[in-house]
């Protein structure tokens, strides 16, 4: 029967002890903690097996902590099926000395007896950022502010909020920036001078720049807030603020102790080299591996090897690397004789942004020993290059008697073409018709204009070409000017004056006689126009 | 002759003579540029005699840097088109293509350098001549230019002698004709057409490589400008991606 007993309190003690177990307190305070300012703060006890019946702060020098009388919340979370109950108790902070703090554990006594403790934490006492006023405010910075060109910096943009939400970014990297990856996005708050609360965005880009120079970047920031007091009372106000600007500074590359064959790479750098073998025989080939670690790598090109003369040298693809930041270059070495073939150093520059110098990554020289080995003669598997056009040669100009001969090693998989060795009409440029269109257009147009022009000339003054015709002593034009008269002929004197001339003029025409006197008709009629 | 005549026929002989120097104008304008060294043929007058000869007797790799120079020197369309095939004939492959594609760049109309490339494995994606067909055939080469220069003429002076509609009608009904070839050659002139001329890799925008490209590979460039030596390039399959830019080469 005792035994039983012993059981039944062992169960029961389990199970007062299990939900304990699950229970936990956390203290929330704000970061930083403003000087001198009442601050908000939260108690939240999870998963409490009964109520909270009192709880007992620590002695801190320089900080009071007290319970707030605004009440309490519950908060019910269900995660992966279990459901767990936050209980949130709201507490007042008031510190008074700045400096990290150390915040004690504080007991939290609940109605069953139990008691839950917090975890001892530092909290950092100190002045609000003093440039948060109003509703918004908007910085941006480079981390670092000066570099040279291919090192990578960072732009940090940073959104404070005292209320509201932010739609769009009011800054991006500037024109010319290169990124080297996806934005970073953080969400986090922060307090003013008065220990009221903002939220911070911030959003980071790494990037870089190719070209010297000065990179400003600045933008004007939107953000809304919402406003009212009901569902239907609702207004959303919008707002802009300046964001501050900042300067990234892209010093050029120094002159000074360049090296000839720099290529721009930006450091760090290391060369390693290898062999898959050190000793082979003579005729088989080895795999040289020359590895470079950086974080331009991917701009290499492949070195050159400086060996010596009776060495090939194959270049292959690269080698599987096992991250971005390394790259392999791989050659098949042949050596032609026996004997120790020297593989020197591969030696590439580049720049150390860190002591602004130019230093060179050199890989270690390799000595591959050739052993005298099985050789075979390879002209007795290659087809004899014919000067003559093979008939079904890839590539090869058949068609054209006396064409370029392709090599066999060389083999295609369809026949290309023979070549137009230049005799093929040069066609015009593309853009031609469109030119010679559009300036034929103009010139059609000059020509209809001026022959519309001159279809438009004002008459000339027929009373004076009427003076001067005779003056000439041209009767027929005489004639043909005072017949061009006729119509503007309104006195009575000018009338008779025609009639007259015309008769005189007639009989110096047809008549043979001379012109008489015109002076007192001439008069008359040589200032009609 | 009286002197209202005299003027009448000095202005209609100046402008009909304004109208073919403006156009004589336009075509020197147009016309590739010849280089010092050149004769009036095109040719180098520093290249070898016959550049052939090294590819005749089976060293194509020698013949390839003259037809090379030569390429570069005249710019004409049928000197990288040979220059390509002797590349294709040494095995660079990345060579060939580019000399090939800019063959095409230059002269959208010719067949050769697409055969020659669909030989090479590396086919053009389908080029706007080709899918105007026949409508593109009365704007091709020369007899484009004319139909043109015809249709601007007519189109011109009809305009402004409205009496002459039919002038105007023959004028557009001839650039209509006309209008298939000379678009189309020039869309398929302005593909960004680039090759990659070695073995490279196709980076993302962290610089992480993405795949392996061989030489040879068409992509088409979508900007002029290069960042750190990278280029942005898309691929036939659509994706985009960087490469750098010395292994991709826009002749």
């Amino acid at each position: 029967m005792r035994r039983v007993w012993h059981v039944v309190l062992c169960a029961w003690l389990a199970l007062m002890v299990a939900p304990l177990e699950a229970a936990e307190a956390v203290a929330d305070f704000p970061d930083p903690l403003i000087p001198n300012v009442q601050m908000p703060g939260e108690l939240k006890v999870m998963d409490a097996p009964s109520a909270v019946v009192n709880i007992t702060f620590p002695s801190i020098p320089g900080m009071t902590i007290d319970v707030s009388d605004g009440g309490g919340s519950i908060e019910t979370r269900v995660v992966n099926g279990k459901a767990s109950t936050i209980r949130g108790i709201p507490l007042l902070i008031t510190a008074r000395i700045k400096g990290p703090t150390v915040v004690p554990p504080m007991t939290v006594r609940l109605q069953d007896g139990t008691a839950l403790m917090t975890q001892e934490f530092t909290v950092q006492v100190d002045n609000g950022n003093p440039h948060l006023t109003g509703e918004a405010y908007a910085e941006a910075a480079y981390q670092p502010a000066v570099i040279v060109p291919g090192e990578a910096t960072k732009l940090v943009y940073r959104i404070y909020l005292r209320r509201g939400t932010v739609e769009a970014l009011g800054v991006e990297p500037p024109a010319g920036s290169i990124p080297l990856g996806q934005r970073q996005v953080a969400q986090s708050r922060t307090f003013d001078a008065q220990g009221r609360p903002w939220q911070v965005f911030t959003i980071t880009w790494a990037l870089t720049v190719a070209t010297p120079g000065t990179y400003e970047v600045s933008g004007q920031q939107d953000y809304q807030v919402a406003v009212g007091d009901g569902f239907f009372d609702t207004r959303t106000l919008k707002g802009r603020v300046p964001v501050a600007p900042n300067t990234l500074t892209v010093k050029p590359l120094p002159s000074e102790g360049r090296p000839d064959d720099f290529t721009g790479l930006i450091g760090p750098l290391t060369l390693s080299a290898e062999l898959d073998r050190p000793r082979i025989s003579a005729g088989e080939g080895v795999e040289l591996r020359i590895t470079a670690a950086g974080r331009q790598v991917d701009l290499l090109k492949a070195p050159v090897l400086g060996l010596s003369a009776g060495v090939q040298a194959y270049p292959k693809t690269d080698g599987k690397a096992p991250d971005r930041s390394t790259r392999i270059f791989r050659f098949d070495l042949v050596p032609g004789t026996a004997g120790e073939v020297a593989v020197p150093s591969v030696s590439i520059p580049y720049f150390d942004p860190e002591a602004k110098v130019y230093r060179r990554a050199d890989s270690r020289a390799l000595t591959l020993i050739v052993t005298p080995g099985r050789t075979r003669d390879l002209g007795l598997v290659a087809a004899p290059v014919s000067s003559a056009p093979p008939a079904t040669a890839p590539l090869a100009p058949a068609a054209q008697p006396g064409g370029p001969v392709l090599p066999n090693a060389t083999p295609t998989l369809t026949p290309l073409p023979p070549p137009l060795r230049g005799d093929a009409p040069q066609p015009p440029s593309p853009r031609m018709p469109l030119l010679v269109g559009l300036g034929c257009l103009v010139a059609g147009g000059l020509l209809a204009l001026v022959r519309l022009l001159l279809s438009r000339r004002p008459a000339a003054h027929r009373g004076r070409a009427l003076l001067t015709a005779l003056n000439h002593g041209d009767l027929d034009a005489a004639a043909f000017a005072l017949a061009s008269l006729r119509p503007s002929l309104t006195t009575e004197p000018q009338k008779t004056a025609a009639v007259a001339l015309e008769q005189a003029i007639d009989r110096a025409r047809f008549g043979g006689q001379a012109l008489a006197d015109t002076t007192s008709w001439l008069r008359e009629l040589e200032k009609i126009p | 002759m009286t002197n209202l005549q005299r003027l009448r026929l000095f202005t209609f002989t100046t402008s009909s003579v304004i109208a073919p120097l403006l156009v004589c104008l336009l075509l020197c304008l147009s016309s590739p540029v010849v280089h010092a060294g050149t004769d009036p043929a095109g040719r180098s007058s520093e290249a070898p005699a016959d550049p052939y000869t090294p590819w005749s007797q089976g060293r194509p790799g020698e013949s390839l840097d003259l037809l090379l120079g030569r390429a570069r020197a005249t710019d004409r369309w049928d000197a990288w088109y040979d220059a390509g095939l002797a590349a294709a004939a040494a095995g660079d492959k990345g060579q060939a293509v580019s000399c090939l594609v800019a063959a095409h760049r230059r002269n959208p109309t010719a067949e050769e350098p697409r055969a020659a490339l669909r030989a090479l494995d590396v086919p053009l994606p389908a080029t706007w001549v080709e899918r105007a067909g026949p409508f593109s055939i009365p704007g091709r080469g020369w007899f484009g230019v004319g139909l043109f220069a015809l249709a601007g003429i007519a189109a011109g002076y009809g305009a402004l002698r409205w009496k002459r509609k039919s002038l105007v009608a023959a004028g557009l009904l001839l650039a209509a004709i006309a209008t298939p070839g000379v678009i189309a050659a020039l869309r398929d002139s302005e593909v960004p057409w680039a090759t990659l001329v070695h073995d490279t890799q196709a980076l993302d925008s962290t610089g992480a490589p993405v795949k392996s490209l061989p030489a040879g590979t068409l992509v088409r460039k979508e900007h002029d400008e290069a960042w750190a030596g990278r280029s942005v390039v898309r691929l036939l399959d659509g994706s985009v991606v960087l490469v750098a830019s010395a292994d991709a080469e826009r002749q």
